[in-house]
């Protein structure tokens, strides 16, 4: 780690959810700059910095729900991994569908991971704990985004 | 190839029929056609027969006209006629008178001296006979006279020459028949057929009586040769061919008969012994004889007899004038002839047709029907296939066109039904798919914030919020099991993989690999037999084989767990079995098992949610095959599955 504090943008469109992300950083002791939208309209202007999100920060790896509304987590990242500024930063696919076409289409359309969320709480801490060991502490990001 | 066979049984139960009344018509007709020639042969026989008596007597009529004309010429001229003697009557050592003008002779027989009335006879007699022989001779074999006196004038002389010296005529057949005694109507007759030793011949004679008023003074004769009536015989056989001919007298003689010319003939015999039959050796020809001399058989009908062993038919005729019979036959086999190549025509005709028959027959039938059947058999099977889209052509609108419309009509509603069922079938599915995947969401948020709930505050509160929040992660940790299962359930249908060929005995080796610490922690003991390959989805047989397995240990018995796994071919197809020793089950509950969440047991006695047989059938169903289980409550149960054989798509 560099002292630079990580920036985290998590998709995801149920409070609940957002909740039990943020407990599970929490439970797991890690600190992170957490940015939270709450849908694919929303998650495309904080990345392009448009609309409110001028001043937002380039995101250090994005945790990505599939099911949204308005623009749904597909079409989020089909839209990132075409663009040229953002095709390089990490994509965590974060759902609870474990739909083998979910997989594979997530897959097709570069995400980095594909993490089906578990029920069971203590796993979920662990797997949120792993996204963040293995992606922002042993995995070396391209520069640009650093 | 069901169709192939019918067309080949109509081609023969045609051509059976053809054969059976080709046959038959072949039969009747040769049948019918050897009557008719029958009756046509009795009716030309008939025909033949009356020509020829008729012609037979207008020749003895003639002849006899003309022996009674020649008889009243001699008897004027030798009534107070004379004539001078032109050549020498001379006399020989025995005392017979003779004279000869190289053309007719005479003889007197033992006289010691011609008187002058004798000599006038030989006088008279030669200058007639000079006249009229030539006349006669046309007609007549020779003529004579033959006074009661034993004087005898003939023509040609040789006879009067050679004649014995004491010769008496009144003995020979020729001249007695016609003396008063014998012959009281005074008219002409005819002898029977005698030998004659001088000319060597079988004859008869037309003998005419010569009266002058009252009185006998001899006859005047002319014989007639057995010869000329064979020679006419004989040319009515060849005339006509077909039949012969046969002249008997009314004594039962045979006087005239093709084949016995030669016996009849050449027999040497004695001056005027009568013909009689004894060389005839033909009973069929001789009993005919006899029936029509007893009068045991009518003139002139046709009747069938055998001559010589050989069936005939024949038509008998009196010959008026003369007491003989004319009979004309001919043989059944030559008025039957060519028939039975006829026949054999007809049969190899009829079976020539019979199959033409039958080929045109059994075309237009496939043209009209069969083939139409067939592509609505070919429509059927498609569409039993799930080719719900195969079309074919209403060819007209009879009975097959209305089969065909119907089958179109159904056709279009089975697949409106089918793809109302498949559209209901996949929403169903999707929708079992989709809440059991649905559903995930929502429990996976009371789940873990119960969970968060009970590892933040377990303890901080009283002890009932710890027991309520126990149930509720509980009650949260089961549905969730439960809604895996479920979606486990909808997968089978829906993410199924291809089907190809599996060893099972691979599968099993995996499935054991799989149960390895299960099997080891209850130490079960599993055999299994060379297991067969099949065609099935791999990965649904490997969860197929488990599942029955991890049933089998799971409720063992009190003994070591045995589990046997066998399979054997059947009409059906592979009939896999596993078969425990475990506890068994009342048989009333043998149905209920496959039934998705249906369990026989408390979670507490045997964990899980029911799910594992209803997925075995749900699995062995989408291969075509079907699953039942034998079971004996505390001995041990058998599953059985039968897979069907399917050919491995390519």
């Amino acid at each position: 780690m560099n002292g630079r504090s990580i920036e985290v943008l998590l998709i995801e469109d149920s409070p609940g959810d957002v909740r039990l992300t943020k407990e599970a950083l929490k439970e797991g002791k890690i600190l992170n700059n957490l940015h939270v939208v709450n849908d694919g309209v929303e998650a495309m202007s904080f990345l392009r910095k448009q609309g409110g999100y001028q001043s937002s920060p380039a995101p250090d790896l994005i945790l990505l729900d599939l099911n949204m509304p308005k623009k749904d987590g597909r079409e989020v990242l089909s839209e990132i991994k075409a663009d040229p500024k953002l095709k390089s930063i990490p994509v965590v696919v974060l759902t609870t569908s474990s739909a083998e076409e979910d997989i594979l289409k997530s897959y097709d359309l570069h995400a980095n991971c594909y993490i089906t969320k578990p029920v069971d709480l203590d796993q979920f801490i662990k797997v949120v704990k792993s996204i963040n060991n293995f992606w922002l502490n042993i995995v070396e990001l391209p520069p640009n985004i650093k | 190839m069901q169709h192939q066979s019918i067309e080949k049984k109509l081609f023969l139960w045609i051509l059976g029929f053809c054969l059976f009344f080709g046959v038959g018509s072949a039969s009747w007709i040769i049948h019918s056609e050897g009557k008719y020639r029958i009756n046509s042969a009795k009716k030309s026989l008939l025909l033949v027969s009356s020509r020829y008596k008729g012609t037979l007597e207008t020749i003895i009529e003639k002849k006899r006209k003309q022996g009674v004309a020649a008889n009243h010429v001699v008897l004027e001229s030798l009534i107070g006629k004379n004539n001078s003697l032109q050549t020498e009557i001379r006399k020989d050592h025995k005392g017979a008178f003779r004279s000869s003008d190289g053309f007719s002779g005479a003889f007197f027989s033992n006289l010691n001296t011609l008187i002058p009335e004798q000599k006038r006879l030989f006088a008279a007699t030669e200058n007639l006979w000079k006249d009229i022989a030539p006349l006669l001779l046309e007609d007549f074999y020779n003529f004579y006279f033959i006074s009661d006196q034993n004087f005898i004038r003939i023509f040609p002389e040789d006879w009067a020459l050679k004649i014995e010296a004491d010769h008496n005529f009144s003995t020979d057949i020729f001249y007695s028949i016609a003396t008063p005694e014998q012959n009281p109507s005074k008219k002409s007759v005819w002898t029977e057929v005698y030998y004659d030793s001088i000319w060597k011949k079988w004859m008869t004679s037309l003998i005419v009586p010569l009266y002058d008023k009252d009185h006998f003074l001899g006859i005047t004769g002319s014989d007639f040769i057995l010869d000329e009536i064979f020679s006419y015989i004989e040319q009515m056989a060849k005339t006509e061919g077909w039949c012969k001919g046969f002249l008997f007298d009314n004594n039962g003689n045979i006087i005239v008969h093709a084949d016995y010319r030669g016996k009849i003939l050449k027999k040497q015999k004695i001056m005027n012994e009568k013909l009689t039959l004894e060389n005839l050796d033909n009973e069929g020809l001789t009993e005919l004889i006899s029936n029509f001399t007893k009068g045991k058989q009518a003139f002139g009908t046709p009747f069938s007899f055998y001559d010589r062993k050989i069936f005939s038919y024949v038509v008998v005729q009196p010959i008026k004038f003369l007491n003989w019979n004319l009979g004309v036959y001919t043989s059944h086999t030559s008025v039957v002839k060519g028939l039975p190549s006829l026949q054999w025509q007809i049969l190899a005709a009829s079976i020539v047709l019979a199959i033409f028959l039958a080929l045109i027959l059994k075309y237009s039938f496939n043209k009209l029907i069969l083939q139409r059947v067939n592509r609505l058999g070919d429509g059927v099977s498609a569409i039993s296939k799930g080719n719900h889209d195969f079309n074919l052509e209403v060819v007209g609108n009879d009975e097959i066109g209305t089969l065909e419309q119907g089958f179109l009509g159904m056709r279009d509603s089975v697949k409106e039904k089918i793809t109302e069922l498949e559209h209901k079938n996949e929403e169903l599915q999707q929708f079992a798919y989709v809440a059991s995947h649905d559903l995930q969401e929502p429990l996976r948020m009371v789940s873990s914030y119960v969970q968060l709930l009970a590892r933040r505050y377990k303890g901080k509160l009283d002890e009932d919020a710890d027991d309520f929040i126990d149930f509720a992660v509980d009650g949260a940790n089961r549905m969730h099991v439960l809604i895996n299962d479920l979606l486990t359930y909808s997968r089978i249908g829906t993410k199924g993989t291809p089907f190809k060929l599996i060893s099972t005995d691979d599968i099993m080796k995996e499935v054991l690999k799989n149960l390895s610490v299960t099997i080891d922690e209850n130490k079960a003991e599993i055999t299994y037999h060379s297991l067969p390959s099949i065609v099935a989805d791999k990965n649904q047989f490997i969860q197929l084989f488990q599942n029955l397995l991890a049933n089998a240990i799971k409720f063992k018995g009190k003994d070591v767990t045995k589990i046997t796994i066998k399979a054997e071919e059947t009409d059906e197809g592979w009939n896999f079995s596993i078969k425990d020793n475990g506890i068994g089950m009342d048989s009333e509950f043998t149905d209920r098992i496959f039934v998705i969440f249906q369990r026989l047991h408390n979670r507490s006695e045997y964990p899980g949610t029911g799910i594992g047989l209803a997925v075995c059938k749900k699995i062995v169903e989408r291969h075509g095959g079907r699953i039942w289980v034998e079971s004996k409550q505390g001995v041990g149960s058998t599953f059985h599955f039968i897979i069907p054989k399917m050919e491995e798509p390519s």
